[in-house]
């Protein structure tokens, strides 16, 4: 009796460790979809503003 | 079962693995976020000046270049000088490979868990403190194990070997600093942040280790009902964080002494642990523990302690009680006798006229003399001892004027400074978001501190200077509006005056003028204004010593002075004239160098309005609150000191508010000559009405003109042409000027009654893009 409620027990925890699993890697990969769409949109940023810079330079025949 | 165990376990170990992997690649993408951040913020930066058109990255680049060339090239030559003769002095160190940490060696003795590590090092991270200490208070080692894995380190190395032997600067780096050390002085930390060979979170970490106490945690959880109080807070320089059962956590920006320590330890009737915190990492814990007193002190200290000094209240019952007997005394007068009370108040403005105009001319007299500024020539600035220089604290107070800030930053940068001895405080509003974002995404160097100064009335700019002075660490400190362009070695000269004056000379005023004069003609007139102002009639205060009411900007104190006398009053709009009276009154006197600001002269009518009815609201706040009691004030400067107050405080805002009167009386009699006007200026008043007319008028105009001769010979004579000749001619057209200045003066009258405290923003940034640059000293 002893034996099946630890058991039991056992295989509850494993069940909750799985789903604590499952759980972090899902709000993981939603925070790094994130994450890699702000970068994504920053070097978009970036790329205009360095496109900006050289047509300056370009303008005034510095570079 | 046992199976069922070994799941249970592969799984714990799977979910530790996926959280620390997921942890590292979540870093690395929000390193990547930072970095490009950075990037952007720097290639703003950039497009920022090339659209300004004065300073062109190729330029900035090149003369930063030429800059770092050169001063490595004089710290490479002076070290390579000395390095025969020091080496014992400073060995070259070897650099270490990268050692293990405590906790890995600990992991790796088996002496403690995974599990045990990471809660003590999440322990680490929220408060900061030694590690080896945490695992003991958590009782996962104790103090004997740990023993042999603790560096006892029995000689204690220099900073800058220990920096060198961790790898965290190279030894080339190192003689460079110390090259700089030997020319300049100041901190050996200091002068590498400054540098920028080390992040300012790495060096305090190694001074933490240098010393053998803790460097303070990332996620700090303030609990603002334990405190010191403010002033001991002040004394040691150290914030109390955080409360263990057996200790107190204590940061400290430096280490304390052993009294120190134990004195505080006293005060606390319990042991302290002290952890190491950068000046920014101080400074966010004063604001957050200590904003409320901080902000009590820059608004009400001086109301509090000097009410007689405050402009807090605006008239008092007396000045109130005076008015009225006045007020009504002319009324009775006029009405038993009209003509009569009018030709007397004729004869006393005329007199009041003659006498403000005369002074002038004669301060102006005084000023046009030689030895009425400190002059230091290229040569006394360049054998000045940079050794001897003080820490030098700039506060820049700025207003929703976040697109000034890249300019700001690279006209700091050309001041001919060490680096490491500036402090240079910006004082930003808290309602301020953009200038506050665009900040946190610039790496500003390290001698640069944000303070965000709390939202609270009176919000003017005396408020925020006295919240930056709190903690300065200047010995000397001045104030900078952001657009302004101080001359590369004002810090220096104002340095040389301070030294040549008599001990009691505690401030330094620099001249102001204009970059933008020839944007249009109001610039032009303003210039004009400001050229005899500064270069004539401020110099013949000095002179004379009388009262000098301060410039808004580029006023140099001596620290501890400013501090003793409360500061900045923040209920006044012209706080710089009034701390300039009050430094009068408490017998300390100021000079005036022979050294420019450029600053952006208001260029737009409403604009200039709005600045100038801010200055003549001051002023009349000013006289009001100093003239509280006429007689005591007389005895408190003397005749002279007295004189002098009434013509630069007293008569700047009145005779604008008086000119139009009298405009309307020239007109009226042209037009309709009508026959009440000659009535009123019987016998010699007519000839004194007369020669005020021609003459007086005259002189104001002439010594504009004068003003400006002034400053285009002072540049000639230093190869430089940057105000032109052509700016004379206008000065045919100042009268217009006047008429603005007048309505500025009424509308200054009417705020002082409806709104005496509310400062009227003056908008920064409006001058056209295409101008000339200040010139290089």
């Amino acid at each position: 009796m002893k034996r099946d409620l630890e058991e039991r027990e056992l295989k509850m925890a494993i069940d909750r460790l799985k789903r604590t699993i499952w759980l972090e890697r899902k709000a993981y990969l939603e925070l790094h979809r994130a994450k890699r769409q702000q970068l994504d949109d920053l070097q978009k940023v970036l790329q205009e503003l360095l496109e900006t810079e050289a047509a300056y330079y370009r303008r005034t025949d510095l570079a | 079962m046992t199976a069922l165990k070994r799941q249970l376990e592969a799984l714990e170990r799977q979910l530790e693995n996926q959280r620390k992997q997921q942890e590292a690649r979540l870093r690395e993408l929000d390193d990547a976020i930072e970095e490009t951040k950075r990037r952007i913020s720097a290639a703003r930066l950039r497009i920022h000046l090339l659209e300004r058109g004065e300073l062109t990255p190729w330029e900035a680049a090149r003369q930063a270049v030429q800059r770092m060339m050169s001063q490595e090239a004089a710290a490479l030559a002076e070290a390579a000088e000395r390095a025969p003769q020091d080496p014992p002095d400073h060995p070259t160190v070897r650099q270490l490979p990268p050692k293990k940490t405590l906790g890995e060696q600990l992991l790796e003795a088996g002496l403690i868990s995974e599990f045990q590590l990471t809660s003590a090092l999440e322990r680490q991270q929220q408060y900061g403190g030694r590690l080896g200490d945490i695992l003991i208070e958590l009782g996962y080692i104790t103090a004997e194990k740990l023993e042999p894995f603790v560096s006892k380190a029995p000689a204690k190395l220099r900073l800058g070997e220990m920096l060198v032997r961790d790898g965290y600067i190279t030894q080339i780096q190192l003689e460079k600093a110390l090259a700089f050390q030997r020319k300049s002085g100041g901190k050996l930390g200091d002068i590498l942040m400054s540098l920028r060979f080390i992040e300012p979170e790495k060096l305090y970490r190694a001074i933490a280790t240098q010393y053998s106490i803790g460097r303070i945690g990332n996620y700090v959880n303030l609990q603002p009902q334990q405190k010191l109080p403010e002033s001991l807070s002040r004394k040691w320089g150290a914030a109390l964080i955080h409360q263990y059962p057996n200790r107190y956590l204590v940061a400290v920006n430096e280490p304390l002494s052993e009294e120190a320590k134990s004195e505080l330890e006293r005060y606390l009737d319990f042991p302290v642990e002290q952890v190491l915190a950068t000046n920014e990492e101080m400074e966010m814990f004063r604001n957050q523990i200590y904003g409320e007193e901080m902000l009590e002190e820059s608004t009400n200290k001086l109301a509090e302690e000097q009410p007689e000094n405050s402009a807090s209240r605006t008239f008092t019952r007396k000045q109130l009680f005076a008015l009225a007997v006045i007020i009504l005394f002319m009324l009775l007068s006029f009405f038993q006798a009209p003509m009569g009370t009018l030709i007397a108040l004729n004869v006393a403005i005329q007199i009041f006229y003659f006498l403000m105009t005369f002074l002038k001319f004669v301060i102006i007299m005084y000023g046009s003399r030689t030895g009425a500024q400190y002059r230091f020539s290229d040569e006394d600035v360049q054998n000045l001892d940079e050794r001897e220089l003080p820490i030098y604290t700039i506060l820049v107070p700025m207003y929703k004027e976040s697109e000034v800030i890249p300019q700001l930053l690279v006209n700091l940068e050309k001041l001919d400074y060490p680096k490491a001895k500036l402090d240079v405080r910006l004082l930003i509003e808290e309602d301020d978001k953009e200038a506050l974002e665009l900040l946190k995404h610039m790496r500003l160097p390290s001698y640069y501190t944000v303070i965000v100064v709390p939202d609270s009335k009176p919000k003017t700019k005396p408020k925020a200077c006295n919240y930056g002075l709190i903690h300065a660490r200047g010995e000397y400190v001045v104030i900078y509006d952001a657009e302004d362009r101080p001359d590369p070695d004002q810090l220096k000269k104002v340095h040389l005056t301070f030294k040549a004056c008599p001990e009691n000379t505690v401030c330094v005023q620099a001249k102001l003028n204009y970059f933008n004069s020839e944007q249009n003609l109001l610039t032009r007139w303003f210039t004009q204004e400001y050229s005899m102002w500064f270069e004539l009639l401020l110099p013949g205060i000095m002179r004379l010593d009388i009262p000098i009411p301060l410039g808004g900007t580029s006023n140099h104190f001596k620290t501890s002075i400013l501090k003793e006398l409360n500061a900045w009053d923040p209920y006044n709009v012209t706080e710089d004239a009034d701390l300039g009276i009050r430094l009068y009154k408490s017998g300390y006197k100021t000079a005036i160098v022979d050294s420019r600001t450029w600053e952006e002269a208001n260029s737009r009518f409403g604009n200039w309005i709005r600045q100038r009815s801010r200055w003549f609201k001051g002023y009349m706040q000013t006289w009001l609150v100093h003239m509280r009691n006429p007689l005591k004030l007389w005895r408190e400067i003397g005749t002279r000191g007295f004189l002098g107050f009434q013509v630069m405080v007293l008569a700047t805002p009145v005779i604008p508010l008086l000119n139009p009167v009298f405009w309307m009386m020239i007109f009226l009699w042209y037009i309709w000559k009508l026959g009440f006007i000659p009535e009123l200026f019987p016998g010699f008043i007519y000839y004194l009405a007369a020669a005020e007319l021609y003459l007086g008028n005259f002189f104001f105009i002439y010594s504009n003109i004068a003003g400006v001769y002034w400053v285009i010979n002072d540049m000639e004579r230093k190869k430089q042409t940057y105000v032109s000749h052509c700016l004379v001619k206008y000065a045919l057209l100042t009268p217009l000027y006047w008429i603005m200045m007048s309505m500025a003066a009424y509308k200054a009258l009417w705020q002082l009654i409806t709104k005496p405290f509310y400062w009227e923003k003056t908008i920064h940034g409006l001058d056209s893009k295409k101008r000339v640059s200040p010139p290089a000293a």
